[in-house]
């Protein structure tokens, strides 16, 4: 049965940019009020403070949190706060679309595999690979535990969290981004398990390659642009509103049957060669 | 306070920003040690004492700043210089 958002919340991780961002505005538009956690120095905060507005015009309530999504204090803070906010109900999206990582290789080499010598990428420390695993996937399994915990994942609640191709493929540059995206893809099929009982249904959605900021910043990002404005059956890249429609589309059913899944919203670009 | 150079930014309050912001005791955060090598900073924590920073003394850090926020004595240098410049 399909049931209209209007009036319910979205909690959205990772707002201020890309896929958050735009699902942030696509969910507000079908009347869901959104409370969006971002990371960013003053300036991209005074950007998302702006976002948080135009979103709020769009006749709902934005709430925007500039807080580091994988501090166990910004999940004590934030919890209550929305407890407060939802009414003691909460929320009926939640997405994971967290892009903050070590950018590299596993070991020193040359970003797309290329002979370009001047920009060989460092070996991954153990650190950076921990801190992007920590932050780009278990985060997501503490949030849901806190918001169980505190009883705020209602039975008909969708849990989505953005992946990528890269997370079962080799992309140069990417390795530690990778590690994060696997075990994000095994916690949503673990937590769907998990919460299926409790009517949650949770699933991983795999984008196409889209022109966000976290892409700009993965090491020879224009040959994989090319490649795959190239290769996609489409015709196109993907954009961030093919995405922001498919989570509004999948939050609209209270059914919790379709859960556990890695979606494609590609345009069929990961299968073709 | 403004126009008043002996108001600039003090490096204890400092100290106790960093230390808070890296879960340390005040005395582990010396002037001269190394937040990477000595404390064990990442680049998210480095964003994390980066993001209080400007909070705290309304100032505008740079990505590529963070990068830069080596020690106490050279983030206290890096903060003074922009609250005065700020005034």
């Amino acid at each position: 049965m399909f049931v209209p958002l209007e009036g319910s919340w979205a909690l959205i991780f990772g707002v201020s940019s890309g896929m958050g961002k735009e699902t942030a505005r696509a969910l507000a538009e079908a009347g869901c009020h959104i409370i969006g956690v971002h990371f960013d120095l003053a300036e991209g905060q005074q950007q998302a403070e702006q976002y948080a507005k135009t979103v709020g015009e769009l006749g709902v309530e934005a709430h925007f949190f500039n807080r580091n999504v994988a501090a166990p204090k910004t999940r004590a803070e934030l919890v209550p706060v929305i407890h407060d906010l939802t009414s003691g109900v909460g929320p009926r999206v939640v997405l994971h679309s967290v892009a903050y990582g070590t950018l590299t290789s596993l070991l020193p080499s040359a970003p797309g595999g290329g002979q370009d010598q001047d920009a060989v990428l460092p070996e991954v420390t153990p650190k950076q690979l921990a801190m992007t695993v920590d932050v780009m996937g278990h985060s997501l399994v503490y949030w849901i535990q806190d918001l169980v915990q505190a009883s705020l994942l209602p039975r008909g609640a969708k849990v989505f969290a953005m992946t990528s191709a890269g997370g079962a493929r080799v992309l140069s540059g990417y390795a530690p981004v990778a590690a994060a995206k696997a075990t994000l893809e095994s916690h949503v099929r673990n937590l769907a398990v998990e919460l299926a009982p409790r009517g949650v249904a949770v699933n991983a959605i795999r984008a196409g390659t889209t022109i966000t900021p976290a892409l700009e910043k993965i090491p020879g990002n224009q040959k994989l642009i090319d490649h795959c404005r190239d290769i996609n059956p489409g015709g196109r890249l993907t954009r961030t509103e093919d995405v922001a429609e498919a989570i509004v589309a999948l939050s609209v059913s209270d059914s919790s049957w379709l859960t556990g899944n890695v979606i494609g919203v590609d345009g069929g670009e990961a299968l073709v060669v | 306070m403004s126009g008043n150079p002996t108001a600039g930014v003090n490096r204890e309050d400092l100290r106790a920003l960093i230390a808070e912001e890296l879960e340390l005791p005040t005395e582990e955060v010396t002037d001269e040690a190394n937040l990477k090598t000595d404390l064990a900073v990442d680049s998210l924590t480095a964003m994390e004492v980066a993001v209080q920073l400007e909070k705290k003394y309304r100032i505008k850090i740079d990505e590529e700043e963070i990068k830069s926020l080596t020690t106490l004595a050279t983030i206290h240098r890096l903060v003074s210089a922009k609250v005065e410049t700020a005034r």
